[in-house]
C-alpha cells in the first residue's frame, strides 16, 4: 500500500476539562472520499480542524504525507498550503471580490504572479460555475455562490487534500445541490477529501468510505453499503434510524 | 529696593542726556538751525498723523519763518500747529501764525517776534493725512532769518527723513469699517460689540490664522504617529506573552486614566527640570502622539477583535502566517469598521491642541487669548471658534456618513427575503465559527 495522504494516530483533544476526542485513528489514501457522520457534538469538526492544526491536539499524531503537522517546530503554515478547507460559514473575505478571494493566497502564500493567479482564479471560478460572478463581492452573492467561491479559493492552492465541514448546512435547500454537484465533480476528478456532512445521499453516492463518530471516537467505518445497509454498532443504527 | 535702583538709573540717564544737550549747544556752529529731526506718531500710512520737528536755532541768528514742504500725496490741509520754545532749559512763549497751502502741501509758520538765537524749537504738526504706501520719506524744511531780505533764497535743512509702513489689509478694512454707519449701529448693541465687533473680527482673522495652522500642524504631525503607535500597542495588548500584554495595559490605562493636561505639564515642565530640552513643537507632538496612541490602541483592538474568528481561520487554512492574515485580511476589514471612531478621535485630538496654550505654544487658543487680553474684546474667541469649526464640522459630518455606510454594508448585506435571513443569520452572525464575543487573535 502507498503512503496515506492523511494519517491520524491516537488523537486526543480536550478543551479544558472537556475531552472531545478520545483517541481517534484514521488513514486516508490518495483519491479517497471519506465521509464522516455522527451526531452533533461528537467531535467531527474538532477532528477535521486538528488535521490542518486550527486546533492543537492534546496528544497523538497528525501526518500529512511524510510531515507531522503537530510536531514541535513544524512549519504549520507550509503544511496548510497543501490542505484546502471549506467552512460551514463560508468565511469569504468580504473586502475582496470573488476573484480577489481566490487570488489573495495564491499571490501572498504561493508567490504566484498577478497574471498567473488571475488565470488560475478564472479557471477555478469557471469550474464552480461562477465565471460571471468574478467581480462580485461576497455580499452580492447568494450563500450557495459564496460557498462555491470558497471551494474555488481552496482549490486554487492545488491542495493535496480537501476538508469540508458541513459546507451545506447553512444553505437554503435549493442551493445545496449546486454545491454538492461541485464536490461530486471534484471527487470524480480524484481529489482526496474528508467530508463532514449530513447529506446521506452524497455520502452513499460519492463516499468511498463512511466513518461514523460518536463521543469522540470512531465507532464504525466501512464502505457506504456496509455502514448504511448493514450497520454493526447500535449507536450507528440508532443514528441512521433517526436520519432516514 | 528694586524701585530705588530703577529711579537711580533713570536719573543718571537723564543727567547724561542733559550734559549731551549742553555740549551740543556749546558746539553749535555759527550758521543756523542744527539737530533737525522729524518723527511721526503712527506706524502705518493712510491716516491722520502727528509730525514732530525738533531743531536748535543758530547761535547768532533769529528765525522768522519755517516752511514744511510736504511731499506729494500728503495732505496737511486740516493740520494744526503747536510750538514749544526753550531757551536753554527755560520755556519761553512763542507767538506765531500758521498758513497752509492745500495745493502745494506747504505748511508755513511765521514767528513774530522771531525765535531767539540758540533756542530749542519743538513743533508739532497735527492731523496730516499721510498716503497709504509706506516707506522712507524726505521732508524738506526751509527757514528764513529775521534779517533776510524779502527776495533772498531761504535756508534749507536737508535730509530730514521719517518712515512708516503700509498698513496691512485688515487694518485698512478695519479703518473703513470705523466709518460705516451700520457698523456704528451694530457696535451700539452691547452684546454684538463685545462678541462680534466687525473691526476686531477682520483684525483677528489673519492674526489667528497662524495659530490655526499651528494647531493643525500639531495634530497632523501627531496623528500618523498615533496610528502606528496605536496599532503597535493594540498588537502588544493581544500578545501571547503576558509581560508584553501587561506593559501595553499599563501604558493604555495610565494614559487614558489621567488628564491630557497633566501629561502636557509632565512633559513640558518635568523634562525641562531634568535638563532634557526639545523644541516645544516636538514635545507637543510627542505628548499628543503618546496620548492618542493609547486611545487608538483600544479602538484598533476592539476593531480587530470584532472581525469574526472565521476570517482569521480561513486565512490560516490558506497557509497565511499570522501577520499575513492581519495585513491582508483582518486589518483591511478593521479599517472600515474603525474609521468613524478614528475620525472622532482625530476631532478630539484637534480640539485638545488648545491645552498647549498653557505651556506657551502659539496655537489657536493662545493667540485668541492674547488678542482678547490686548483688545479687551471677545470677538477673537468667536473667530477662534470658527477656525476650530471649519475643521470639526465637516469631520463630524463625515463620521455620520461613514457610520451610515458601515451599518448599511454590515447589516444591509443581501437580505432579500426574511426566510433567507432567518437561515443565514445564525450562520453568519452567531454561528459556532463566527464568534462574536471575545474572539482573540493572539500573536504567535
Ligand atoms: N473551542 C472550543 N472550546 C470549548 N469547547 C469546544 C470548542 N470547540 C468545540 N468544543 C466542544 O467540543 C465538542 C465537540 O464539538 P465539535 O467538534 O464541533 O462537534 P461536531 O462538529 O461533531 O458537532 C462540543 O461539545 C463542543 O461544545
Ligand atoms: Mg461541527
Amino acid at each position: 500500500m502507498t503512503q496515506p495522504v492523511v494519517r491520524i494516530i491516537n488523537l486526543h483533544k480536550s478543551f479544558g476539562a472537556l475531552e472531545v476526542l478520545k483517541g481517534v485513528d484514521l488513514e486516508v489514501q490518495r483519491g479517497e472520499v471519506v465521509v464522516i457522520l455522527g451526531p452533533s457534538g461528537s467531535g467531527k469538526s474538532t477532528m477535521l480542524r486538528c488535521v490542518n492544526h486550527l486546533e492543537e491536539p492534546t496528544s497523538g499524531e497528525v501526518w500529512l504525507q511524510d510531515v507531522q503537522i503537530n510536531a514541535q517546530g513544524a512549519n504549520v503554515n507550509k503544511v496548510r498550503e497543501h490542505i484546502g478547507m471549506v467552512f460551514q460559514s463560508f468565511n469569504l473575505f468580504p473586502h475582496l471580490t470573488a476573484k480577489g478571494n481566490v487570488m489573495l493566497a495564491q499571490r501572498k502564500v504561493l508567490g504566484r504572479s498577478e497574471a498567473e493567479a488571475a488565470r488560475i482564479a478564472d479557471e477555478q471560478l469557471a469550474k464552480v460555475g461562477l465565471s460571471d460572478r468574478a467581480d462580485h463581492y461576497p455580499s452580492q452573492l447568494s450563500g450557495g455562490q459564496q460557498q462555491r467561491v470558497a471551494i474555488a479559493r481552496a482549490l486554487a492552492m492545488d491542495p493535496i487534500v480537501m476538508l469540508f465541514d458541513e459546507v451545506t448546512s447553512a444553505l437554503d435547500p435549493e442551493l445545496v445541490r449546486d454545491v454538492l454537484e461541485v464536490m461530486k465533480e471534484l471527487a470524480r476528478g480524484g481529489m482526496t477529501m474528508l467530508v463532514v456532512t449530513h447529506e446521506m445521499g452524497f455520502a452513499r453516492d460519492v463516499g468511498s468510505r463512511v466513518v461514523f463518530m460518536d463521543g469522540g471516537v470512531i465507532v464504525e467505518q466501512g464502505s457506504p453499503e456496509q455502514v448504511f445497509d448493514n450497520p454493526q454498532n447500535d449507536r450507528t443504527k440508532d443514528f441512521l434510524g433517526h436520519i432516514s | 529696593m528694586f524701585d530705588l535702583t530703577r529711579k537711580y538709573r533713570q536719573r543718571s540717564l537723564l543727567s547724561v542726556l542733559v550734559v549731551f544737550l549742553l555740549l551740543l549747544t556749546l558746539a553749535s556752529p555759527a550758521f543756523a538751525m542744527t539737530g533737525g529731526k522729524v518723527t511721526v506718531d503712527r506706524e502705518t500710512g493712510g491716516q491722520l498723523t502727528r509730525f514732530t520737528f525738533a531743531a536748535t536755532t543758530g547761535a547768532d541768528e533769529a528765525v522768522s519763518r519755517i516752511d514744511f514742504l510736504f511731499p506729494e500725496g500728503f495732505d496737511p490741509s486740516k493740520a494744526s500747529v503747536d510750538v514749544t520754545l526753550l531757551e536753554g532749559l527755560k520755556r519761553i512763549d512763542a507767538i506765531y501764525e500758521r498758513r497752509i497751502d492745500p495745493k502745494t502741501g506747504v505748511v508755513t509758520v511765521l514767528f513774530d517776534p522771531a525765535v531767539p538765537p540758540g533756542s530749542n524749537l519743538f513743533m508739532q504738526i497735527r492731523e496730516v493725512m499721510t498716503p497709504i504706501a509706506g516707506g522712507t520719506y524726505v521732508l524738506p524744511v526751509e527757514y528764513r532769518l529775521a534779517g533776510d531780505s524779502a527776495g533772498a533764497v531761504p535756508h534749507a535743512i536737508d535730509g530730514l527723513t521719517f518712515k512708516y509702513k503700509t498698513p496691512p489689509r485688515e487694518e485698512v478694512i478695519s479703518r473703513w469699517l470705523d466709518g460705516q454707519g451700520w457698523v456704528t449701529a451694530w457696535n451700539n448693541v452691547k452684546f454684538l460689540n463685545l462678541f462680534l465687533k466687525p473691526q476686531q473680527f477682520v483684525r483677528a482673522v489673519p492674526l489667528l490664522f497662524a495659530g490655526w495652522l499651528m494647531s493643525l500642524a500639531l495634530v497632523l504631525s501627531a496623528f500618523p504617529i498615533s496610528i502606528v503607535g496605536g496599532l503597535g500597542t493594540a498588537f502588544m495588548k493581544m500578545s501571547k506573552v503576558p509581560p508584553v500584554r501587561w506593559l501595553a495595559s499599563i501604558y493604555i490605562n495610565v494614559i487614558r486614566g489621567t488628564p491630557l493636561f497633566l501629561q502636557i505639564f509632565v512633559v513640558f515642565i518635568g523634562l525641562r527640570t531634568t535638563g532634557l530640552r526639545f523644541p516645544d513643537f516636538v514635545s507637543a507632538i510627542v505628548v499628543l502622539a503618546f496620548n492618542s496612541s493609547a486611545y487608538l490602541a483600544e479602538i484598533f483592538r476592539a476593531g480587530i477583535q470584532s472581525i469574526s474568528k472565521g476570517q482569521f481561520e480561513a486565512a490560516s487554512s490558506l497557509g497565511m502566517s499570522y501577520w499575513q492574515a492581519m495585513r491582508y485580511v483582518i486589518i483591511p476589514q478593521t479599517v472600515r469598521r474603525v474609521l468613524p471612531t478614528m475620525t472622532s478621535e482625530f476631532i478630539l485630538l484637534f480640539k485638545d491642541t488648545a491645552l498647549f496654550a498653557a505651556v506657551g505654544i502659539f496655537e489657536l487658543m493662545l493667540r485668541s487669548q492674547n488678542f482678547v487680553s490686548r483688545s479687551g474684546n471677545l470677538t477673537a474667541y468667536v473667530v477662534a471658534a470658527l477656525y476650530y469649526l471649519i475643521i470639526t464640522i465637516p469631520l463630524i459630518n463625515l463620521v455620520g456618513r461613514l457610520e451610515a455606510k458601515l451599518a448599511q454594508s454590515e447589516h444591509g448585506v443581501a437580505a432579500p427575503t426574511s426566510k433567507r435571513r432567518g437561515r443565514r443569520t445564525p450562520a453568519l452572525l452567531s454561528g459556532p465559527d463566527f464568534d462574536t464575543t471575545a474572539a482573540k487573535h493572539e500573536s504567535r
